[in-house]
């Protein structure tokens, strides 16, 4: 079962963002993470930033909280300093479940 | 428009002898995404809104990358300016500067672009992240900067984006 969500973002969602998570879900799969990798529009990532773990952004849009860490997608596009972010992301995807993970909805 | 079958991506359906530049003089960077671009348009891959597009995009998204052995440009724009899939290429006779990607201020000395024309989303991205990936590997984009005419580009290109995994 995927424990995080990793959501990537460009611009319009279609190029670098397609090409940036490909990359992250091939080492996941080499470092067997269980993460779900999404492509999100920019405009979508408010709303898609509720379900996830993470953002991997090409640019930065915008200031503001989305309550969850963002990293940097380029490295994942050109290999400069992409072990540091991949240490990063490893980090993100192996801390252990936070308690805001998932709202009550069984209707316990 | 009867050209575009939804097949996986080969070199052959993105690499277009006609779409390579070599030694290409430009004032600066518009001038050479204008000129590309143009010429995708008067091939008939792109809409004639294509090179409009794809200068707008770049002022609000720069598409400059630093590769570990030089600096590249990836312009583009959206799939519904798009006919055909394509990649048009330009070595530049002098770097122009481009604007790194992810940053608003960064500036790079570009002398390599590659303006992908994206149709089919899922194949050509996994074509593009080939080219991200041969692009990365030590000694290719010093060799293929190094190409003395439009044959040698594609044909070292093509080899080496054959010899990565699928």
């Amino acid at each position: 079962m995927p424990s995080k969500v990793i959501l990537v973002s460009c611009g319009t969602g279609v190029v670098t963002a397609g090409t940036t998570a490909m990359k992250i879900r091939k080492i996941a799969s080499e470092r067997k993470w269980p993460v779900e990798v999404k492509v999100v529009e920019f405009r979508e990532l408010r709303q898609a930033a509720a379900g996830a773990d993470v953002i991997v952004q090409i640019a930065p849009h915008d200031n503001e909280d989305y309550g969850i860490p963002r990293l940097s997608g380029v490295p994942f596009l050109t290999g400069f300093g992409l072990d540091k972010v991949i240490e990063e992301l490893e980090a993100i995807v192996k801390a252990s479940e936070t308690p805001l993970e998932e709202p009550a909805q069984n209707g316990l | 428009m009867a050209l575009s079958i939804p097949l996986p991506t080969q070199e052959s359906d993105m690499l277009h002898l006609e779409l390579v530049f070599i030694n290409l003089q430009a004032r600066d960077r518009e001038e050479a995404l204008s000129f590309l671009a143009q010429r995708m348009a008067a091939l008939g891959v792109v809409s004639p809104d294509f090179p409009a597009a794809v200068l707008a995009r770049e002022k609000a998204f720069p598409t400059g990358l630093q590769m570990p052995e030089a600096a590249l440009a990836l312009p583009h724009t959206e799939t519904r300016f798009v006919l055909q899939p394509a990649l048009a290429a330009a070595v530049l006779a002098e770097p122009v500067e481009f604007i790194a990607m992810g940053t608003e201020m960064q500036r790079l000395p570009v002398r390599l672009i590659f303006m992908p024309a994206v149709l089919h989303p899922d194949d050509q991205i996994q074509w593009l992240y080939r080219l991200m990936t041969v692009c990365q590997t030590p000694g290719f984009l010093p060799r293929l900067l190094q190409s003395p005419d439009r044959a040698s580009f594609l044909g070292f290109l093509r080899a080496a984006l054959n010899a990565v995994p699928r």
